[in-house]
């Protein structure tokens, strides 16, 4: 009996140890994430000539005034408010089309149903650069280049492969029963959409969204190339005209506010939203 | 109510076809419509002022002798080979670390490794772009500080250093979404099989590639597709970090196409750039093929069905 003990106090240390080690190195990567940003953030609110001074020189007081420059001076107000009209009109119109869309296709059985579904999907798998030249050239026959409403109509487009995915599986899985109970009370096709089938989904609506806003809070290159006066830039593409523009104007600390202020959103989003976020890659994006 | 106009709105039919209306018209517009002339603007000749001109396959002769595409594209392979196993390692241990060892502070890990997969490209790229100047920078700040005398090495402007600098911010970026899944992935691998080897004498090791790899198999081969899938996609980091410099030394196929078709010299050669996306359709579909039959030894393609 001596010895077991003995023996599971051996085991128990070598675990000690190894533990003690993976936790180190998790605590080493969790400091990569947190080092740049950390100084990112205190960089912001440091003057230019501390700036100079070097990376580890911390502000000796905070310049909050750095962030009203960037929100005035370089236009991040503007981009701001470019950012939330696309952004809230694009989830808007994505979900009319892919609601009331899958929608139909979940819960009414009609002929060519099943061919509609697999059109919709099957795009998934041809992907690639292919489609940057073409849909460039697509926009600008639809005279829809350079308006922040011609990128909120392709936004609203755009995710609308992955959205029915999603939607669909979850629409599918609902009662049929309280829609017949609705169709013997005399509702129409309209309302019972309307009064049940919306908020039936409304789970499943929230997780399209939260993916909805960071795709396109997080979108570049089809703002880049779709859109051309700098006062519709949304934030992403604003953000990065300023990085350029700051090799002749060398006012470092207030774009690294810009950065701050284009982070706080993703931050805010990511703690409200961190279950659906988190949740749906497991279940939506990969069951094959 | 009774109008005829109502009843024909209020029908079964009428409601199908006005309701699946906006959902086809958009996806049909905007996500087929480009693809399908993805394999009509190859072949023609078209500067997006005058309308465009037939000329068979002459982009994909130029294709073949076009030497910076080929370079493009090698590097493309360089970042995949070196980039996606690193994402793909590190989050498939790290996840199984999360899972099966739940420390105190496991749970703050899980949300806090995904936060840089979430930040916009943009400002990951812009940070990095600033992490690496060689004065002002804190990755050489970092070195310094840890005895690695860097000095002021500007790691963004050495043709050398650059093609490896640039693998910092894609893992960093990148691997995290990994995690998400295996963990998702793990979690489910019924725990009786842990117990079982626990009384046989498994090391974590031995559970990690024993058990847990081919219980979710299936996940990582869906995994290894995608990552193909994605081989030429991202390239903004690139794009705003070095845009394909110092002397071509990080370009990458996605900012070559961009370069030629949107690119500052004022030629927009939309037929020649959509000729490239072509041939990067055709390779990425060949290797899928060939991943997926290695893969699968002579099962169908499930996931294209």
């Amino acid at each position: 009996m001596a010895e077991a003990a003995y023996k599971d106090s051996g085991v128990v240390k070598r675990l000690e140890v190894r533990d003690v080690v993976i936790r180190v190195l998790l605590a080493l990567w969790a400091l990569a994430i947190i080092l740049p940003l950390i100084w990112v953030v205190y960089t912001s609110l440091k003057t230019n000539q501390e700036f100079f001074m070097g990376a580890w020189q911390l502000p000796k007081s905070m310049q909050w005034n750095n962030y009203y420059r960037a929100w005035t001076q370089l236009g991040i107000g503007q981009s701001f408010v470019n950012t939330i009209i696309l952004i809230t009109g694009a989830m808007l119109l994505n979900t009319f089309i892919v609601g009331l869309g899958c929608y139909t296709l979940a819960r009414f059985d009609f002929k060519g149903r099943d061919i509609i579904y697999w059109y919709i999907i099957g795009s998934y798998f041809i992907t690639g650069l292919n489609t940057m030249v073409t849909g460039y050239i697509l926009m600008r026959k639809l005279g829809l280049l350079n308006s922040l409403f011609g990128l909120i109509i392709n936004y609203g487009a755009a995710p609308i492969v992955f959205n029915t995915l999603i939607l669909n599986a979850f629409m599918k899985g609902q009662p049929k029963e309280l829609e017949e109970a609705a169709y013997i009370d005399g509702a129409s096709y309209w309302q019972t959409f309307w009064y049940l089938g919306i908020p039936l989904a409304r789970p499943a609506l929230l997780t399209i969204n939260v993916f909805n806003f960071m795709g396109y809070y997080n979108n570049f290159i089809k703002p880049l190339l779709y859109i051309r006066d700098p006062e519709k830039y949304p934030l992403s593409v604003a953000i990065y005209s300023m990085a350029q523009a700051m090799t002749y104007r060398a006012d470092w600390v207030t774009l690294f506010a810009g950065f701050v202020i284009m982070m706080i959103p993703t931050i805010l989003i990511y703690s409200i939203f961190q279950n659906q976020i988190i949740q749906n890659l497991n279940i939506g994006a990969l069951k094959g | 109510m009774n109008s005829k106009a109502d009843r024909f709105f209020n029908s079964k039919s009428s409601f199908i076809i006005i309701s699946l209306a906006p959902l086809l018209l958009f996806y049909t517009l905007f996500l087929v419509v480009p693809k399908i002339t993805s394999f009509y603007y190859p072949f023609t000749e078209y500067d997006g002022i005058s309308a465009p001109v037939r000329i068979g396959l002459r982009n994909f002769a130029t294709i073949a002798k076009d030497a910076d595409l080929w370079a493009a594209m090698k590097n493309n392979f360089f970042y995949w080979i070196i980039a996606t196993p690193i994402n793909f390692f590190a989050a498939l241990i790290v996840a199984f670390l999360l899972v099966k060892k739940p420390y105190r502070e496991s749970k703050f890990y899980r949300i806090l490794y995904y936060f840089p997969a979430i930040l916009p490209s943009v400002i990951t790229a812009l940070m990095w772009q600033f992490a690496f100047h060689g004065r002002y920078g804190i990755f050489n700040a970092l070195l310094n500080a840890l005895g690695m005398n860097v000095g002021e090495f500007y790691w963004l402007t050495n043709t050398t250093a650059v093609r490896w600098a640039m693998i910092i911010p894609m893992v960093w970026g990148g691997w995290a979404g990994n995690m998400l899944i295996f963990m998702g992935a793990i979690q489910s691998v019924p725990a009786s099989l842990y117990e079982s080897a626990e009384l046989d004498g498994a090391s974590d090791p031995q559970k990690l590639f024993l058990i847990t790899v081919p219980v979710i198999w299936e996940t990582m081969k869906t995994m290894i597709f995608f990552s193909i899938i994605g081989l030429f996609g991202a390239f903004e980091m690139i794009l705003i970090m070095t845009n394909g410099g110092p002397a071509g030394a990080t370009e990458v196929v996605g900012t070559y196409m961009y370069k030629i078709a949107f690119g500052a010299e004022g030629v927009a050669a939309f037929g020649y750039a959509a000729a490239i996306g072509l041939i990067l359709f055709v390779i990425l579909s060949v290797i899928s093929i060939i991943a997926f039959r290695f893969m699968d030894r002579g099962e169908a393609i499930e996931m294209a069905g």
